[in-house]
């Protein structure tokens, strides 16, 4: 049976009308209403309070049975302090906001931070509308190790997409808004479906048209589950934390 | 667990009819599709079985040729009998004249089944070559399916329509415009008028699951349609069949309302295939 994780949900209020899960036993219960098995969160409380939201998403996942882990959001603080603070509580990746928070991906300007992830491994999540396309050739050229997962890309950007992934083996995409017809084959087919991971864009939309998108998709069934799941364990897997 | 859903979560087909697709490439604006040959999308809708799709070529939406795609709708649904069928693609810029030869010709193709408006694209839904083919809809009782992203065209020029031509079987793409307000002003419009429908696709950035659509709005009357190959099919076929609603509804989704709207129409019909 096929593990499936979703790997970018958001646990808390929203400020935005719509779906919205205040506290884990209702996002546990959304995610068997739709066979989701697993999902890394990000607590929305973090986004003004990174440390205190960091820290009730850490509780959050504690009591989760194990079915939701950790995301911390970061917000370009000193490097020294990123390495205790992660390695002390451990999360399962990293969210990071660049353009709400008016900082660049370009090496210059956080670069000791960066280094931080990229020797840590540790995932990093960009989400949709955070993503400075015109940074992100010198930001992989400088870290080759660091994962990163662009969210919510597919629709319009497959100009941008190809040459990245062609040339940044450390570049991962979520498939949850490849509605561009035929993409997310196409990606898996040319640059292997290792590079592909699974979300739902729950809270605010309803799991069943990204599930449809993977699920429906024209490629083994051996791919799926690397695209529902496999990937996900295999990149959180790899963090190094010693 | 509900039979489709079971099916679809074991990714299995599920019968449908896609009443809102595209034939040809569209590339403008970005957009990209990886097949764009008809016989691949035929491929495409087996492997989901999509039994039939209704289509309406991409070739009538920038730099808008309708001849063009009426034409290759025509060849499209003769290749693909039973698969495929059209509708009348409409381009106002063309003049009342064009429009209405172009009508003449077409409805009496029994594979073209109703009227497609590109309004938004094309400009307001309030002009007289719109007004000659929705005047011809009403009277020839056949389904008019009206493209609507973001109020663009504005639901007031459906309203507008809707109350002169009441009869009217007019369906609002995109859940009335694409986003949750959109479609909560469109469900509001549909309980005024019981011919007023909407279809569930490009549903991509729209906060209702397509449970809340059809207890917003009415499961009789809301459609499956996919955009393809705009957009991928299978994001809005999973919309539905994977959705927490009972099988008899999503079965009115993804074919029965659409043949009830057929039901009356001078235009052809659609049969599915047992």
């Amino acid at each position: 049976m096929t593990s499936i994780i979703d790997i970018a949900a958001a646990l808390g209020p929203l400020s935005a009308k719509g779906r919205m899960f205040r506290a884990a036993d209702e996002m546990l219960a959304f995610m068997d209403e739709y066979g989701i098995d697993g999902a890394v969160a990000y607590a929305t409380r973090a986004l003004a309070d990174p440390a205190e939201g960091n820290r009730l998403m850490d509780a959050w996942a504690a009591g989760s049975g194990g079915r939701i882990q950790a995301c911390h959001y970061v917000d370009a603080p000193d490097a020294l302090m990123l390495e205790k603070s992660l390695k002390a509580s451990r999360p399962a990746c990293v969210r990071l906001l660049p353009k709400t928070q008016q900082y660049s991906l370009n090496p210059f300007y956080c670069g000791e931070v960066f280094e931080v992830l990229d020797a840590l491994r540790i995932p990093v999540l960009l989400p949709e509308g955070e993503v400075d396309y015109e940074a992100l050739p010198g930001f992989f050229s400088a870290f080759r190790y660091v994962p990163v997962v662009l969210l919510r890309q597919g629709v319009h950007h497959s100009r941008l997409l190809t040459p990245l992934l062609k040339a940044f083996d450390n570049l991962y995409l979520d498939t949850s808004n490849m509605v561009d017809a035929g993409l997310l084959d196409m990606y898996a087919d040319k640059f292997g479906a290792h590079r592909l991971l699974f979300s739902s864009g729950m809270p605010q939309l309803e799991p069943c048209g990204a599930l449809g998108l993977v699920l429906y998709a024209n490629i083994s069934q051996a791919d799926k589950a690397l695209i529902l799941g496999g990937n996900w364990t295999e990149l959180e897997g790899a963090i190094r934390w010693t | 667990m509900d039979i489709i859903r079971a099916c679809a979560l074991a990714g299995k087909p599920v019968p449908v009819i896609d009443m809102h697709c595209h034939i040809t490439p569209f590339r403008h604006g970005a957009w990209y599709q990886a097949f764009t040959d008809t016989a691949d999308i035929v491929r495409h809708m087996d492997a989901l079985g999509i039994d039939c799709a209704v289509t309406a070529p991409h070739s009538f939406i920038c730099g808008g040729d309708m001849a063009l795609a009426n034409a290759q709708a025509a060849q499209a649904v003769e290749a693909f009998p039973g698969r495929l069928y059209g509708y009348i693609a409409i381009v106002p810029t063309e003049g009342v004249d064009a429009v209405a030869r172009q009508i003449k010709q077409y409805s009496q193709n029994r594979a073209f089944v109703g009227i497609k408006l590109l309004p938004g694209y094309h400009g307001s839904l309030d002009q007289p070559e719109y007004h000659y083919a929705l005047d011809f809809a009403a009277e020839a009782q056949c389904p008019v399916l009206c493209h609507i992203w973001r109020n663009s065209p504005p639901l007031d020029e459906v309203s507008m329509h809707m109350k002169k031509r009441p009869a009217c079987k007019f369906i609002m793409a995109h859940q009335g415009g694409g986003y949750c307000d959109q479609t909560d002003k469109a469900a509001r419009l549909m309980a005024d008028y019981p011919n007023l429908c909407m279809d569930v696709c490009g549903s991509f950035n729209n906060g209702y699951g397509v449970a809340d659509i059809v207890a917003l709005a009415d499961e009789n009357r809301v459609l499956y349609g996919s955009d393809l190959i705009c957009l991928d099919p299978r994001y809005d076929f999973g919309r539905v069949a994977l959705a927490p609603i009972a099988d008899s509804v999503k079965k009115k989704l993804f074919a029965d309302n659409y043949l009830r709207l057929l039901e009356g129409s001078q235009m052809g019909r659609i049969t599915i295939p047992q």
